[in-house]
């Protein structure tokens, strides 16, 4: 329970805090809207007085063979911009080159000998223009002796087309006509860039409200007097991140407004000319306003995130030190936005920060629909929950925010090797590793035959990362892989759960895969799977190497190193939701991605409460062993008639047996040791 | 109004492994009682203030403050207790006022009640010619008081201090032995923790003295002296620090 007047006080008091600080003031006022305007100026001062300079200055020509062409030297001779060199007589083309890579000489023109001829001839010859591209101005003396020459050629043409009607020369012209409204082409250009910086301000602007917030009070030594104080942990963490979500908002939208004014202004002015060229800036105003509508999740998503964060941290300096891979992944996420072709979509949607950036560009494009824009919002804010719920539970924790600081100690490590407890760093490393590895190692092992690769993946990339990690990180392997006996119940319940699971997600996927999203990539990873079935021979083996040995690895991975790390720092239900987005994830297809997600949280929940992976693994190799049965076609046809996709009365018996199972699975005492020790995040009060 | 039964609170320090700054402390303070905490650095005072404040959870054993246990009900020892930590902070950027009407409001004080309730203690503390100043610019000693009416805002029946004079001037010390007697006439109970002997002897109906985290003795200031035949606390204090039982022990360690 949440008490308003509580959270208001602390939302009030953190606000003055705040506002009377000059740093933020800096940051939140005087930054936005002087930042663009002077760079701009900037921009275009020292933009306009080089160019102006470049294209009025004198470039010295070199003109190589200019006897053979008295005309074409006459007409250059007319423009006094030109310091005309004449080379002497008789000289080469290379001639000229170290003037030219000196710098001395800008452009050189070399006219052959019979050019004369071949104009009398009326036919087309051909001049050399050299140049050096490494310097600015030769480059322009290229584009200005580029001009001179077609001009002449243009003044021959002329002469030579006496007597014909106008229009001779070109028969056919084609006329080039845009239909797009003006705010969809500016916003399409213009969008992507404005996606990308909106992401990057969210970003910003929660910075450094947040660790203000969290470790600075730390720091300061309030932290404990609040935390003594009626107020719950709940509405503490809430107070805190409406501040910083308010302060965040008003400086994002500070720095949309400057921007948008002076890209306005310069568009308008300084390149007026440029209008003409085609690129024009028109954004109506109620397109600027929707802008401001992704700005809503990704401003609630970072708050959350930079306030957890500096929570965990235990000074102002290690808060900067977490927070920094929160930016550079803003980044990451933000440069998305800038790829051309990816089309909006409800999978996207899912996907945290990238779904606001795109969003932006749709936005901006004026193709959208309220369904994305709600789809946005959902997932974000579900995602800012999680990070919210995470902040509580480390607030919740009197080492996280009382602890002093350590230093890495080896003989301590190596006295105490083998008896640590996982946390979110070590589970996080544990994925990465996980997912680096498949990028870089993945590729390399395609060459195999089927049960080698099946053999060296599951090993190389997914069992043996984790051991190495958990080596390193000295961790108990038995607290942490959960090498424990199995209640012999759970164990009985766990092939009825799996099956459950797989006839109840197997047909949501059958009623997702229909969106066009979905469809493409999941057919070509179910072909894939039926080509390594094939490869490796009869049943009995394909069960093995793609039931059972993935089911041992993958849970060794997650529902082992990863779930209880971030079970640890996370608490109980984050941690599983984690862990089996992880689990998702690493499945890269779309579709399969959600099922997997969906079925890993199963998992995780059923390895946290047995307390064994045991439980797990057979769960797991059930799921699988069941999926391959069934695709090898060894199941009745009244069992599944659509495609492989099950019946509605095997659905309905599923639908019924699984939350059954799942309630005597919970009813049946596991060995989890938090949970009979009491758990931390659990018995707390507040 | 307090009691502390076997109370024990083991850290995991990564240095120095499980460190038990409280092992098995017992002790009982009634109301209208100044209760004193003495014992060197590292004794584990601060650990004990900082479990009967809810702070920490203890590792074992049972607490209880007016008859609430502190990991039960957490939520009713907050509201009854005043608590000075040791190294309290102050927020630079409030004015003293503030501070205590911010805290005032976290414990549902009704505005108009804690706008009085703001002055008096403005008042008493002599905090008048800087309460308008934000905090930042305050020297120590005006820090401190102000941390001081803090957490007295609420008038708590119960007042924690964690060596509250460390730092101050003897006039501010004056200022706030003068509440804590006060509040004692009042029928509070006060736990207050220090290792200045001179101060406990003056102040303190009853003393425990604790060393690592154990109890070595505990009764009132004239007890202490009888039973270890000393002239003052401080003399009595050595004594029993000299004849703890693992005195040999702890001198290696
Ligand atoms: N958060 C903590 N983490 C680890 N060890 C701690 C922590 N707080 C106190 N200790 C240890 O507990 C012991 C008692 O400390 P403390 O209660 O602060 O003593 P005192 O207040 O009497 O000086 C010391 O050895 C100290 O290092
Ligand atoms: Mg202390």
């Amino acid at each position: 329970m949440i008490r308003l007047p509580n959270v208001l006080t602390i939302f009030r008091k953190e606000m003055i805090d705040l506002l009377r600080d000059r740093r933020t003031i800096f940051g939140m006022v005087v930054v936005p809207i002087l930042i663009y305007p002077l760079l701009l100026i900037m921009f275009s001062q020292v933009l306009a007085s080089q160019t102006e300079r470049l294209m009025t200055r004198k470039y010295s020509l070199v003109v190589v063979g200019a006897l053979n062409a008295p005309g074409l030297v006459e007409h250059l001779k007319t423009d006094d911009s030109w310091e005309i060199t004449e080379a002497a007589p008789g000289s080469d083309a290379a001639s000229s080159d170290t003037p030219l890579l000196e710098g001395a000489a800008h452009v050189v023109l070399v006219v052959p000998a019979g050019f004369l001829e071949t104009m009398q001839a009326e036919k087309s010859a051909t001049v050399e223009l050299r140049f050096n591209k490494a310097k600015d101005e030769s480059n322009f003396a290229l584009h200005r002796a580029r001009e001179a020459v077609e001009d002449y050629s243009a003044q021959v043409l002329r002469i030579r087309l006496q007597g014909k009607p106008d229009g001779f020369e070109r028969p056919v012209v084609a006329d080039e006509n845009d239909i797009a409204p003006p705010e969809r082409t500016s916003g399409f250009h213009l969008g992507r860039l404005l996606a990308m910086l909106l992401v990057l301000m969210s970003a910003v602007s929660a910075f450094y409200p947040a660790i203000d917030m969290a470790s600075g009070e730390k720091e300061r030594g309030t932290m404990e007097t609040l935390l003594v104080s009626p107020a719950l942990r709940s509405e503490i963490v809430f107070g805190k991140y409406l501040a910083v979500a308010t302060i965040a908002a008003f400086t994002a939208v500070l720095h949309l407004t400057s921007m948008g004014v002076t890209f306005s202004y310069f568009f308008k002015n300084t390149l007026g000319a440029a209008k003409g060229a085609g690129l024009t800036f028109s954004i109506r105003p109620s397109s600027a306003l929707l802008v401001l509508l992704p700005l809503i999740p990704l401003n609630l998503l970072f708050s959350a995130l930079c306030l957890g964060l500096s929570a965990f941290a235990r000074s102002y300096k290690e808060a900067m030190v977490y927070l920094t891979p929160v930016m550079i992944v803003a980044n990451v996420a933000s440069f998305s936005a800038l790829v051309p072709g990816i089309e909006f979509n409800y999978a996207l949607a899912l996907i945290p920060i990238q779904n606001c950036a795109m969003l932006t560009v749709a936005l901006l494009s004026g193709d959208w629909k309220w369904g994305h824009v709600l789809a946005t919002f959902a997932s974000s804010s579900v995602y800012a929950l999680v990070a919210l719920r995470w902040t509580w539970s480390i607030f919740q924790r009197e080492d996280v925010l009382l602890r002093g600081g350590a230093d890495f100690d080896w003989k301590r490590w190596l006295k105490t090797w083998g008896s640590a407890r996982p946390g979110l760093g070590t589970a996080l490393v544990a994925v990465i590793a996980m997912m680096a590895l498949t990028l870089t190692v993945g590729p390399t092992l395609q060459g195999m035959k089927a049960h080698r690769l099946m053999l060296a993946h599951q090993l190389l990339i997914i069992a043996l990362p984790a051991g190495i990690i958990a080596m390193l990180a000295s961790l108990n392997f038995r607290s942490t892989f959960r090498i424990r006996a199995a209640n012999p119940v759970h164990l009985a319940l766990a092939p009825v759960i799996a099956v459950c699971a797989l006839v109840l997600l197997t047909t949501l996927a059958a009623w997702l895969v229909d969106f066009a999203f979905f469809k493409k990539s999941a057919l070509e990873h179910g072909e894939k799977l039926i080509e390594t079935q094939k490869a490796l021979g009869g049943l009995p083996t394909i069960l093995v190497f793609m039931a059972l040995l993935p089911a041992v690895c993958e849970e060794f991975l997650f529902r082992g190193i990863v779930l209880s790390g971030l079970r640890r720092d996370l608490g109980r239900w984050a941690g599983i939701a984690a862990c089996g987005a992880f689990f998702g994830v690493a499945h890269q297809v779309p579709l399969v991605v959600l099922i997997v997600s969906l079925f890993g949280m199963i998992l995780g929940w059923m390895a946290l409460h047995s307390g064994s992976l045991l439980v797990s693994v057979v769960t797991h190799a059930i799921w699988n062993a069941s999926l391959l049965i069934a695709q090898a076609g060894k199941v009745p046809r009244w069992l599944l008639p659509d495609k492989g996709f099950p019946a509605w009365p095997v659905v309905t018996v599923a639908a019924l047996v699984l939350p059954a199972a799942i309630w005597a699975f919970h009813r049946a005492r596991g060995s989890d040791e938090e949970e009979l020790a009491g758990d931390g995040g659990a018995t707390s009060i507040s | 109004m307090i009691s502390v039964h076997e109370l024990r609170k083991v850290f995991h320090d990564r240095k120095r492994g499980e460190v038990a700054a409280v092992d098995g402390l017992t002790f009982d303070a009634p109301a209208g009682t100044v209760f004193g905490l003495l014992g060197p650095n590292g004794a584990g005072k601060t650990t004990t203030l900082r479990i009967l404040s809810t702070v920490f959870r203890p590792t074992s054993g049972r607490v209880t403050v007016m008859g609430h246990d502190v990991v039960r009900e957490p939520h009713l020892v907050r509201k009854a207790i005043g608590f000075l930590s040791g190294d309290t902070g102050v927020y630079e950027r409030l004015t003293p006022r503030e501070m205590i009407g911010y805290f005032g409001a976290l414990y549902g004080i009704p505005p108009a009640l804690l706008k009085d309730r703001q002055d008096s203690l403005i008042r008493e503390f002599e905090m008048e010619s800087y309460a308008d100043t934000t905090c930042g610019k305050l020297s120590t000693g005006m820090k401190k008081k102000v941390s001081i009416a803090r957490a007295l805002v609420h008038d708590p029946k119960v007042i924690i201090l964690d060596e509250p004079t460390s730092g101050l001037d003897i006039l501010i010390s004056r200022v706030l032995v003068d509440y804590v007697k006060r509040a004692k006439e009042a029928g509070k109970c006060v736990i207050y923790s220090t290792h200045v002997m001179a101060e406990a002897e003056k102040l303190c109906d009853r003393v425990a003295i604790i060393a690592d985290g154990r109890k070595l003795a505990e009764g009132t200031v004239a007890e202490l002296k009888e039973q270890t035949g000393s002239p003052d606390l401080e003399d009595a204090f050595f004594r029993l620090f000299d004849a703890r039982p693992d005195a040999g022990k702890a001198a290696t360690a």
